[in-house]
C-alpha cells in the first residue's frame, strides 16, 4: 500500500484539471490584419523551420502556408487551385471545403497536422485546407497473430485506417469513437471504440479520466499510454491486451469492451480483460469447437508447466526424492549423479542460455536467427550434457518450459510467465514443496486482487461465474454462448437467441 | 454502517467462506482425537456435535438478524454497553490471535514431521504470515474470490481419501456404542472444538448479499458440508485403521495416504499436505481478518490495511516467542479450545439472550435497499 502512495505523488484535484494538456488549449492569438504580421508570427513560433512553405500569390497580398514535409501537393492541386479554376470570381478564401478561423494558434496546431492555411491581406479571416499526405503501408496480416484460419488483415499506423477497419466489421450505429489529444510534445491523437450500450459506462469514464491526466511530454506507443493507465504497475502481469488484429479487437468491443487506438502504432489496447483473455485467439472460433476446446485446455495446461515444472523439478529431486516411484529413482538418481552442482544453478543456467537464445535470435534477420537455434538449442544443449555441467533430465525440463511459454498466444503474458519462474525456482530449492505451495498461493493472492478497470482479473475463475467458463478453459459452440462473459461487465448479457431453431421446427427435414 | 456497498460478497461466498475457515489444522488430526475418547464410535460423537453447533449457529443467527447491517464489533457495545462491550471485543481479538498462533505452531510442527525436518521456526512463520497479511490487506472481497478458487483443492482431497481407504473393513466400526454414552459425550466435546470458528459467521454476516432467511440456509449448508467432510476423514480413517491401530496413528489421515502408490507418483501424501497447507493459510487468513476487522474498529483512526500489518506483526511475535516443545503446544491448545468454547459457544448466547430481554436490535431497523 505505502509503496504505490510513495510511487504515486499526490495532486490536489485542481492541480488535476489544469494538468490536462490539449494544444487546442494553449492561449489563442487573435490573428493580424496585416498579411506580414501573421506571416511573422507563424514561422517565428515554427522557429522558421526550413520545410515550411510560404508561397506569395497577387502581388504579395495573399500567402499559402504549408510543410511541405507534410501536405500532398496533388491535394493542394485538386482542393485549392483546381476549384479555384473553376469558380474564377472567388478568392482562395471563399472555396468550399475550407475551414475558418481568427486564432493564429489554431492555425500552427493545423499546419502541425498536415493541413494548408491560406491568409490574405487586411482580412483576419484565415483559411486552412485538410490537405495532409499519408503514407501507409499494406493491412497486412500481423506477423506475432498468424491465423490460420479466417481474416488475415491487420492494423497500420494509422487511426482513421484501423476505426475504418473496425467500423467495416461492425455496422451499427452504436460503435462509438472518442478522440483524445495526449503527449505536451508529441500531440498524439488517440482514439477510444466501443459498443454504446453494451459498454459498462464507468469503464468508458474512468478511461476519459486517466488519459485526461497524461501530462507526459512524449507519448509515441500505446506501450507508453499502457503503463500510464493501468490499474496496477506493479503487477508482473499485463493489464490490457495488445493486438494487431482488426478481427480481435471488433470481436472485444462486441464483448463490451473498449479498445483504443494510438496514431504511428499498429498495436491496439483492450480492456478490460482477464486473464484468461490472454488464452484465446480468433483461430478458437474459426475451427471446430472440439478442436478448439482441446487446444485451449493445451495452452492453459501449458501455464501450470510454464511457472511450475522446473520448480517441481528442483523439489523432488531436492526435497522430496520419496515422491518417485521405484522405477524412476534408478534413471533419474544416475542421471544427477554425476552433475557438480545443485538443481538450482542447473537450472538458472539452462534458463537464461534458453533466454539468451530467444534474445539474441528475435532482431536477427531469419536465417541467422535459425543459425542461432541450432547453434544455441543443440549444440550448447548436447554439449553441456557430455560435459556434465547440467543434467539430461534438467535439459529437458527446461526446454518443455520454455516451449510451454511460447504458448501463450500473448507475448507481453509469456515473457511475464518466463519471469515467474525464477521466484518459483528460489521457493522450491529452499523449501520444496511447501516453497512451491507458498509461491502460488502468493501467485494466487495477487491474481484475485488484480482488477482491470474494475473488474477482477481471475474471474470467471475468482469470483467464480459457473456461465462463463464455456468460454475459459473450454469453448462450447457458439450458438450456446448465448450470454456475454460478466468479465467486461457489460450492461447488456444477451447476445441473441441460439441461432439454430431451424432444427427444433423441424424445417430441416425438408 | 458495516457494510460498504462494493464490499459486498455473495451467498456462495459466505458458504465457501465458511468452510474455508472451519476446515484447517484439525482435519489431520481429529480421528485420532476423537478415536482417543470416543473409540469406534468417535463418529457418532461428530454427528452428535455437529447438531449441537447447528443449534448454536441458530442461536448466533437470530442474535445476527437483530443487527443486520452491523457485524459483531459493532453490536457488542450496543447490548452490554461501551466498557463491558470493549472488554468483549478486546477478548475476541486476543482470541483471535491466540487461535492464529495455535494454528501457526501446529502448522510448524506438522511442516517439521513430514516435510522439512530442519527448517527454522521462523521462516516459515514469516513467510505464512506475509501471505496471509497480503491477502487480508485485499479485503473481504478478494479473500471469498480465493476461497471459492482454494475449494475445488476439497473434492480432490475427499477422492484421495476415497482412493486410498479403499482397503478399509467395515467391521472395525462394530460394536457400535460399545464405549458408552459418557466416552460418547466427551467425544462431542472433542469434535465441537473442530467446528468452533463459527465467529467468521457474525462477522460476514453484513457483508453478504440477501435476506437473513437466505443467508441462514447458506449456513446451515455449509455447517453440514464441514460435518460431512470431517465425517468422511473420520470414517474412512476408523475402517482403515481398525481400534488395534488407530492409538499409534496421530495423524491417520497422512499415512493412510502413505501407503499408496500410483504409477507415476509414489507417496500420495506429500501432495495432501501441499493442498491441506492451502486449508491452513485460509483458516489462519481468517482468524487475521477478524483480528484486524475489530483491531481497526477499536481503533478508528488506524487504517484497516495498517491494522492487518500490526496484527500480522503481533502474530509473529508471538510465533517467535513462544516455547516450541509440544507438551507445552497442547497445554496452550487445550486453554485456547476452552476459550473457543466461550467466546464461539457462551458469548453469543449470552449475546443473544441479553438483547431479547434488553430488546436491544440495530436502530432504524434493517436497511434492505443496498443489499440487492
Amino acid at each position: 500500500m505505502k509503496i504505490r502512495k510513495l510511487l504515486r505523488p499526490r495532486q490536489s484535484a485542481t492541480e488535476n484539471q489544469s494538468s490536462v494538456v490539449k494544444e487546442q488549449e494553449s492561449p489563442t492569438k487573435d490573428s493580424f490584419r496585416s498579411l506580414k504580421d501573421n506571416i511573422d508570427y507563424i514561422s517565428s513560433e515554427l522557429h522558421h523551420s526550413h520545410d515550411l512553405k510560404v508561397t506569395h500569390m497577387d502581388g504579395n497580398r495573399q500567402a499559402l502556408l504549408y510543410f511541405e514535409s507534410l501536405v500532398d501537393q496533388e491535394q493542394i492541386q485538386n482542393k485549392i487551385f483546381i476549384p479555384l479554376s473553376n469558380y474564377s470570381d472567388r478568392t482562395i478564401g471563399q472555396l468550399p471545403n475550407r475551414r475558418g478561423t481568427t486564432d493564429l494558434n489554431d492555425a500552427i496546431f493545423a499546419l502541425l497536422s498536415g493541413c494548408a492555411v491560406f491568409v490574405q491581406e487586411g482580412n483576419t479571416e484565415i483559411s486552412v485546407f485538410v490537405v495532409t499526405m499519408s503514407n501507409n503501408r499494406n493491412m497486412s496480416e500481423p506477423d506475432t497473430e498468424k491465423v490460420l484460419r479466417g481474416s488475415h488483415e491487420g492494423l497500420v499506423e494509422s487511426v482513421m485506417i484501423n476505426i475504418n477497419l473496425i467500423r467495416k466489421r461492425i455496422q451499427h450505429r452504436d460503435l462509438t469513437v472518442k478522440y483524445f489529444r495526449v503527449g505536451k510534445k508529441t500531440n498524439t491523437n488517440l482514439a477510444i471504440m466501443y459498443m454504446e450500450g453494451l459498454v459498462n459506462p464507468d469503464v468508458v469514464k474512468k478511461i476519459e479520466d486517466r488519459i485526461k491526466h497524461i501530462s507526459a511530454d512524449t507519448i509515441i506507443s500505446p506501450g507508453y499510454i499502457e503503463e500510464m493507465v493501468e490499474d496496477n504497475s506493479l503487477s508482473p502481469f499485463p493489464q490490457m491486451l495488445n493486438t494487431e488484429r482488426p478481427d480481435r479487437g471488433a470481436a472485444n468491443v462486441l464483448e463490451g469492451r473498449v479498445i483504443l487506438l494510438s496514431e504511428g502504432s499498429s498495436t491496439c489496447l483492450v480492456f478490460p480483460v482477464t486473464f484468461f483473455t490472454f488464452y484465446q485467439t480468433p483461430d478458437d472460433y474459426n475451427s471446430r469447437w472440439i478442436s478448439g476446446t482441446f487446444i485451449r485446455l493445451i495452452r492453459l495446461m501449458s501455464f501450470l508447466i510454464a511457472i511450475g515444472l522446473p520448480a517441481f523439478y528442483i523439489a523432488v529431486v531436492g526435497y522430496h526424492f520419496e515422491v518417485i516411484p521405484d522405477t524412476l529413482v534408478i534413471p533419474i538418481k544416475s542421471s544427477i549423479n554425476n552433475i557438480a552442482y545443485p538443481p538450482i544453478v542447473e537450472a538458472l543456467v539452462m534458463v537464461i542460455i534458453i533466454e539468451l537464445i530467444r534474445e539474441s535470435g528475435i532482431r536477427l534477420p531469419s536465417p541467422v536467427g535459425q543459425t542461432i537455434g541450432i547453434v544455441g538449442g543443440l549444440v550448447i544443449g548436447d554439449a553441456v550434457v557430455k560435459a556434465g555441467l547440467v543434467s539430461n533430465l534438467m535439459v529437458i525440463v527446461v526446454a518443455l518450459t520454455a516451449i510451454a511459454s511460447f504458448v501463450v498466444p500473448s507475448n507481453e503474458l509469456s515473457t511475464a510467465l518466463r519471469l515467474l519462474t525464477f521466484p518459483l525456482i528460489l521457493l522450491a530449492s529452499t523449501f520444496g514443496f511447501l516453497g512451491i505451495v507458498f509461491g502460488f498461493f502468493g501467485l494466487l493472492i495477487h491474481l484475485c486482487r488484480l482488477e482491470s478497470f474494475g473488474s477482477p482479473y481471475f474471474a470467471p475463475l475468482a469470483p467464480l461465474r459457473v456461465k462463463d467458463l464455456k468460454d475459459t478453459f473450454i469453448r462450447l459452440p457458439l450458438f450456446m454462448m448465448d450470454n456475454r462473459p460478466k468479465d467486461a461487465q457489460p450492461a447488456k448479457s444477451n447476445t441473441g437467441d441460439t441461432s439454430r431453431e431451424w432444427k427444433k421446427n423441424g424445417r430441416s427435414k425438408k | 454502517m458495516a457494510a460498504v456497498k462494493n464490499e459486498m460478497i455473495s451467498r456462495r461466498q459466505y458458504f465457501f467462506f465458511i468452510i474455508q475457515t472451519l476446515i484447517g489444522v484439525g482435519v489431520l488430526t481429529l480421528p485420532f482425537n476423537l478415536h482417543e475418547v470416543a473409540k469406534q464410535d468417535g463418529w457418532i460423537s461428530l454427528l452428535i456435535g455437529g447438531v449441537l453447533i447447528q443449534i448454536v449457529l441458530f442461536i448466533m443467527w437470530g442474535l445476527a438478524k437483530r443487527f443486520p447491517d452491523q457485524h459483531l464489533y459493532e453490536y457488542i457495545p450496543t447490548i452490554v454497553g461501551k466498557v463491558v462491550g470493549g472488554l468483549f471485543n478486546a477478548v475476541l481479538i486476543l482470541y483471535s490471535l491466540a487461535v492464529a498462533a495455535v494454528i501457526l505452531l501446529l502448522f510448524d510442527e506438522m511442516i517439521r514431521t513430514w516435510l522439512l525436518p530442519r527448517t527454522p521456526y521462523w521462516i516459515i512463520s514469516l513467510m505464512f504470515i506475509a501471505l496471509g497479511v497480503y491477502l487480508v490487506s485485499g479485503n473481504i472481497k478478494v479473500m471469498a474470490r480465493l476461497y471459492v478458487f482454494v475449494s475445488v483443492l476439497l473434492p480432490i482431497l475427499v477422492l484421495l481419501l476415497l482412493f486410498a481407504a479403499k482397503d478399509g473393513q467395515w467391521i472395525y466400526l462394530l460394536p457400535i456404542g460399545e464405549s458408552g454414552f459418557s466416552s460418547i459425550f466427551d467425544g462431542v466435546y472433542q469434535s465441537s472444538l473442530s467446528l468452533l470458528g463459527y465467529l467468521i459467521v457474525l462477522l460476514l454476516f453484513p457483508y453478504t448479499k440477501g435476506t437473513p432467511k437466505q443467508k441462514l440456509v447458506t449456513i446451515t449448508f455449509a455447517n453440514g458440508f464441514v460435518v460431512s467432510f470431517y465425517f468422511i476423514t473420520v470414517l474412512l480413517s476408523f475402517i482403515y485403521f481398525g481400534t488395534v491401530e488407530m492409538k499409534y496413528v496421530s495423524e491417520p489421515v497422512l499415512y493412510m495416504l502413505k501407503a499408496v502408490e500410483f504409477p507415476i507418483i509414489s507417496r500420495i501424501d506429500m501432495f495432501f499436505i501441499s493442498m491441506w497447507i492451502v486449508s491452513v493459510a485460509t483458516t489462519l487468513c481468517s482468524y487475521l481478518l477478524i483480528a484486524s476487522k475489530g483491531m481497526s474498529h477499536v481503533f478508528p483512526k488506524l487504517p484497516y490495511e495498517r491494522a492487518v500489518l500490526f496484527i500480522g506483526f503481533f502474530l509473529f511475535c508471538i510465533a517467535y516467542f513462544m516455547p516450541k516443545d509440544e507438551e507445552w503446544l497442547n497445554v496452550l491448545d487445550d486453554y485456547v479450545s476452552m476459550a473457543g468454547m466461550w467466546t464461539g459457544v457462551g458469548l453469543p448466547i449470552f449475546l443473544w439472550l441479553i438483547s431479547l430481554v434488553l430488546r436491544k436490535r440495530q436502530q432504524g431497523g434493517p436497511n434492505y435497499e443496498n443489499r440487492h
